[in-house]
């Protein structure tokens, strides 16, 4: 019976869904949301990597921009789908129910100014976000940006450890709330750069493994500037 | 010797805790030296069962796709949404499945139906999902026959080993649920982990001999049993009334636990709590109904049904028909892989738990008084044909069942 409970509890339930991440990421997740809609301008076109119940999307339609949301899950596009109706603002909307690797299916080559994704990677291993990464530069026009925010793996090994004891703490109660196991992502930024992106800048949070990992497609005919060492920048 | 002892400790980790996810690596495997023809085989990623199908799997030059059910297994995953065909386009796209074989066909668990749309997975990479055998210690005699899968390998089991390994898993996971109390009453606890140990050893290991659960027939006839022995340990312990009290209380709430637990769709328990409470079985709420008007006869309900609910006609119109709705276990892969949208309800009632199927319910609880004459397939004699149930309608099936029940 407990474990029946347990089921009927953890099960995906999107209306809960939104509080639950709040909850576990204390808040930052939507402050990291708006900072990555303050990048998005009028009339930019949008693409949402797992847009789950809009959040983001959201913020982002109401800068202007034109926003295609990608996800698997039909409960939470329908969600987004609602929230979207009641600001009035699924004139510039657009969803897909589709998988993360279909993206060239939907999309043309350098077709899009802006990719989006947040706490989304982190179910995927190496080989997927690879991929991900590639098709998402192949998608992007030049000058276009990918915007990615997720747990990553922290670089020093004492980090390293204290993140693990963390997460064994919190294993079960993200599992009750969410579901979902997700896994801290190790070298994001360089799975991105690999994929031909050019590293602008990446966001930390003290006392935090999120990072936000802003990466460009180098316009056609590199200048001088994209050399530039990478920027760093630790917000407090 | 250590390799042994490892792979023993191993197994035992994973099958006390297989009640939790465990997820292994994603990706293309080869078992074997697989070439562009060899048989690709789907799996979820679960670490237990990926690890059981490669040695299942020991000895067929082949691939494993593994994709990604979050670490939980096939059927929970297809069932809670968690393993669609949006997994298994992934997993293909990923590996580049396209480029490795040439053929375009993929071997998948049936327990995968509820979740996995395989038009879409068709329509998205060419492939084509054929349905293999539930367990896995079938596949040697499923590839021996040469991908054939005959109705026999379809049928979900749960046999002793298995009913073993779920007592003692489901026992770890209440006494981890309770092992807090320890630290208070230690003496308690430690018995009431015990009796749980017991009653789940005691009621699947006996699970076939026990009465059917009707009017909780099955359930009183574990607390009779158990409670026995514990009168026997209480008159040589001389236990006052109140200690009897205390403990026949105790060993109530554990029977009571066992006989709530899960019910869900498992091979034994289909239903919810409410309906066991208030009927005292554990029979499924989904009672299928095919509308004829709709079916295209495209077989797809037959061929992941566990539970051989559905039979084909093959004299005169070509079309399915629900046999035997009360042994549905409510799993709904035969409503997910419906394609022409011809399942209709019964009883109007389901349980909830299947989040994989849109509109489900709207489905469930549709009107289906047009189909009252389909209530004449109910229990109807059925043969097997290729394989496959068929309805036998003819005179001539007729003598060909009174032959085989001779």
């Amino acid at each position: 019976m407990l474990m029946y409970s347990w089921m009927k509890f953890v099960e995906i339930a999107p209306e809960r869904y939104d509080w639950a991440v709040s909850f576990i990421t204390g808040g930052r997740i939507d402050r990291i949301k708006d900072r990555i809609a303050d990048q998005v301008r009028a009339g930019d076109r949008v693409v949402d990597i797992g847009c789950g119940t809009g959040t983001l999307g959201l913020r982002c339609l109401e800068k202007g921009a034109y926003v295609t949301g990608l996800d698997a899950s039909e409960f939470m596009l329908e969600q987004f789908r609602k929230s979207a109706a009641e600001r009035g603002l699924t004139e510039r909307l657009k969803l897909i129910q589709a998988s993360v690797t279909q993206l060239e299916k939907h999309f043309a080559d350098e077709s899009v100014d802006v990719i989006t994704s947040t706490m989304v990677l982190g179910e995927f291993p190496r080989e997927y976000l690879d991929f991900i990464f590639r098709h998402c530069h192949r998608i992007l026009r030049p000058g276009g940006r990918l915007l990615t925010a997720d747990e990553v793996w922290p670089d020093t090994p004492g980090r390293r450890m204290i993140a693990r004891a963390t997460m064994a703490a919190f294993w079960i109660p993200q599992f009750l709330l969410l579901r979902r196991v997700t896994y801290p992502i190790s070298d994001l930024e360089g799975l991105i750069a690999l994929a031909g992106f050019h590293i602008e800048r990446v966001d930390r949070w003290p006392g935090s493994s999120f990072r936000l990992v802003y990466g460009v497609r180098p316009p056609q005919f590199p200048e001088a500037e994209d050399t530039a060492p990478m920027r760093e920048v630790t917000i407090r | 010797m250590i390799r042994r002892i490892r792979g023993f400790l191993w197994e035992t980790f994973h099958t006390l805790f297989r009640n939790f996810n465990f997820p292994c690596d994603l990706g293309l495997f080869r078992i074997g030296q697989p070439g562009p023809h060899s048989p690709v085989f789907l799996s979820g990623n679960y670490t237990l069962v990926v690890e059981r199908l490669r040695r299942a799997l020991a000895g067929v030059d082949c691939y494993l796709l593994v994709a990604n059910s979050r670490g939980s297994n096939v059927w929970c995953a297809a069932g809670m949404n968690e393993f669609s065909e949006h997994d298994v386009i992934d997993a293909i796209n990923v590996a580049g499945l396209a480029g490795i074989v040439s053929h375009r066909r993929i071997i998948a668990p049936p327990y995968a139906a509820p979740g996995v749309n395989v038009r879409a997975v068709q329509r998205e990479t060419g492939f084509h999902i054929q349905w293999g055998p539930t367990h896995l210690n079938d596949l040697p005699r499923y590839v021996g026959q040469n991908f054939k899968r005959t109705n026999d390998m379809l049928a979900v089991q749960f046999g002793f080993r298995d009913r073993i390994e779920q007592a003692l898993a489901n026992t770890c996971c209440y006494s981890m649920t309770i092992a807090l109390g320890l630290l208070f009453w230690p003496k308690f606890v430690l018995a009431v982990m015990g009796m749980i140990l017991v009653a789940y050893l005691f009621g699947f290991a006996f699970w076939y001999r026990l009465p059917e659960e009707r009017g909780w027939r099955h359930t009183s006839t574990l607390m009779l049993s158990l409670s026995a022995p514990l009168i026997l340990f209480g008159v040589s312990r001389h236990w006052t009334p109140g200690a009897f009290l205390q403990w026949e209380a105790t060993l109530l709430g554990v029977v009571l636990l066992v006989a709530m637990d899960a019910c869900g769709s498992t091979p034994i328990y289909k239903t919810t709590i409410a309906h066991w409470l208030r009927h005292g079985d554990y029979e499924s709420l989904f009672d299928p109904v095919i509308d004829p008007a709709r079916c295209t006869n495209c077989m797809n309900c037959v061929l992941v049904c566990p539970k051989d609910v559905f039979a084909a006609r093959r004299n005169g119109a070509r079309k399915v028909v629900a046999v035997h709705p009360r042994n549905c276990i409510d799993c709904l892969a035969c409503v997910k892989q419906c394609y022409d949208d011809a399942f209709f309800n019964r009883s109007g009632q389901y349980k909830g738990d299947v989040k994989s199927i849109p509109r489900l319910h709207e489905i469930m609880t549709r009107d289906w008084s047009h189909l009252r004459a389909e209530d004449k397939w109910i229990d109807h004699p059925t043969t097997i044909r290729n394989g496959l149930p068929v309805v036998a309608e003819a005179a001539v099936e007729a003598r060909v069942l009174e032959e085989a029940r001779l």
